[in-house]
């Protein structure tokens, strides 16, 4: 059986693990943040990753010069992929800076990577506008006319990739009722987009 | 063959709502670290320091500030907790965001949009407009009394008491329930209640919720 190996320790060896190297967390609290997480709460890992986030976007930017803006993108989008592994269990306790650095690196060369790509077929200002956040995008108003409970099962079932029935567990409701609430709500989420896209 | 077409719906589904909840993870990380940690998007201009400036210069620059400190304390007026109050409602960032549409009226949530716009904007007269009439209609979310109360609080002539009535009708188990605390204090602060604010700060500071560092400078500065 291929039994793929946890990132961490994959890249580095495990260590005692100091503090700096890990976020200022100790091991027990690591684990802690993990348990937490697991039943939705993100608090802490809001609490640490948020307070050393400017630091990790000054190193990228001084290691790799880019400018402002690309190192605070690039930090978030790594923060938010740091989430989604951790969640998914495949990061365990070692040295948590390095592998986030190195996934800010990597996801800095995909970036640089797409950016090439798109200048091969747009002009900057065209490229310039795809940057720009759309914040009032349709996909998004049809997704904000969800309410909070089916907006959290969505996500939690296709972004975290739990199953269907953790999450039914978690919110003590049986698996069927959940999987007829996950559809209506995808149904609920098609139907506003259509209806406001041929509005 | 029907199974394949499924497995693609639940593909582009997972695309699709892999981007919404990255977006709306980004939206709050960023509102976290623009309010708890001064770490904006686009750079803050930023004053160069000067390097060849001997320590006996900011020695002196020190002395100087504490001597202008103490007498500035002692012959001029102490900030009033109207001022104080005022100030924390214009440094505290909030983004703009279109909340839960109503399914089944466009109407609203076309006006909730240009509301949206006009409160990014800073054009908290027009907020106020638009978000009273989102208010008036049925089945109101919690979000827009927020937007509504902090408009009030923002615009060029501060309405707290109308503030602190929209406050009021936001439910304890909404979404920016942190967010309407921090607001609410600094409304009864701008409004002469100090005793009511005082209450909501030592809540934030005992919850270590929404902006609770700001509120022990107020409680000390109070």
């Amino acid at each position: 059986m291929d039994i793929k190996p946890k990132i961490a320790s994959d890249v580095i060896p495990l260590n005692n693990g100091s503090p700096n190297q890990n976020f200022g967390l100790r091991q027990d609290e690591f684990e802690e943040m993990l348990e937490q997480m697991q039943t939705g709460q993100d608090q802490l890992f809001e609490h640490i990753f948020l307070a050393h986030f400017d630091d990790c976007r000054k190193f990228l930017s001084s290691k790799f010069s880019m400018e402002y803006e690309v190192s605070y993108d690039i930090t978030m989008d790594t923060m938010l992929e740091f989430r989604l592994k951790l969640l998914q269990g495949k990061i365990v306790y070692g040295n948590l800076r390095y592998l986030f650095t190195r996934m800010a690196s990597n996801n800095y060369l995909s970036h640089m990577s797409y950016e090439q790509r798109l200048k091969q077929v747009l002009r900057d200002e065209e490229i310039e506008e795809i940057y720009q956040e759309d914040r009032f995008d349709k996909l998004t108003v049809a997704w904000k006319s969800l309410d909070e409970s089916e907006r959290t099962i969505l996500t939690q079932y296709y972004y975290e990739d739990r199953s269907l029935k953790d999450i039914a567990d978690a919110n003590q409701v049986n698996d069927a009722t959940l999987r007829k609430k996950k559809q209506r709500a995808l149904d609920s989420l098609r139907e506003v987009f259509l209806k406001i896209y041929k509005h | 063959m029907e199974t394949n077409k499924e497995s693609r719906y639940e593909e582009e589904n997972k695309l699709i709502l892999s981007y919404l909840a990255e977006q709306d993870l980004k939206k709050k990380y960023a509102a976290i670290l623009a309010n708890e940690h001064n770490v904006y998007r686009e750079k803050q201009p930023v004053i160069e320091k000067r390097k060849h400036v001997s320590w006996l210069k900011y020695a002196a620059a020190g002395i100087l500030i504490i001597a202008s400190i103490l007498v500035s304390n002692h012959f001029l007026r102490e900030v009033t907790p109207q001022q104080m109050a005022l100030e924390n409602i214009r440094n505290t960032q909030i983004l703009g965001d279109p909340s839960s549409m109503r399914k089944d009226n466009a109407y609203v949530e076309q006006m909730r949009i240009e509301a949206n716009y006009a409160f990014i904007n800073k054009n908290f007269d027009e907020s106020i407009r638009l978000f009273h009439q989102i208010v008036n209609s049925d089945k109101v979310d919690n979000v827009d009394y927020f937007y509504l109360g902090v408009s009030y609080l923002k615009g060029s002539n501060p309405q707290a008491k109308a503030a602190i009535d929209a406050f009021d009708k936001i439910a304890p188990n909404s979404v920016v329930v942190e967010e309407t605390k921090w607001f609410m204090a600094l409304a009864y602060l701008f409004d002469g209640d100090n005793q009511t604010a005082k209450t909501l700060l030592n809540e934030i500071i005992t919850a270590k919720s929404f902006k609770h560092r700001e509120a022990t400078e107020l409680i000390r500065a109070l």
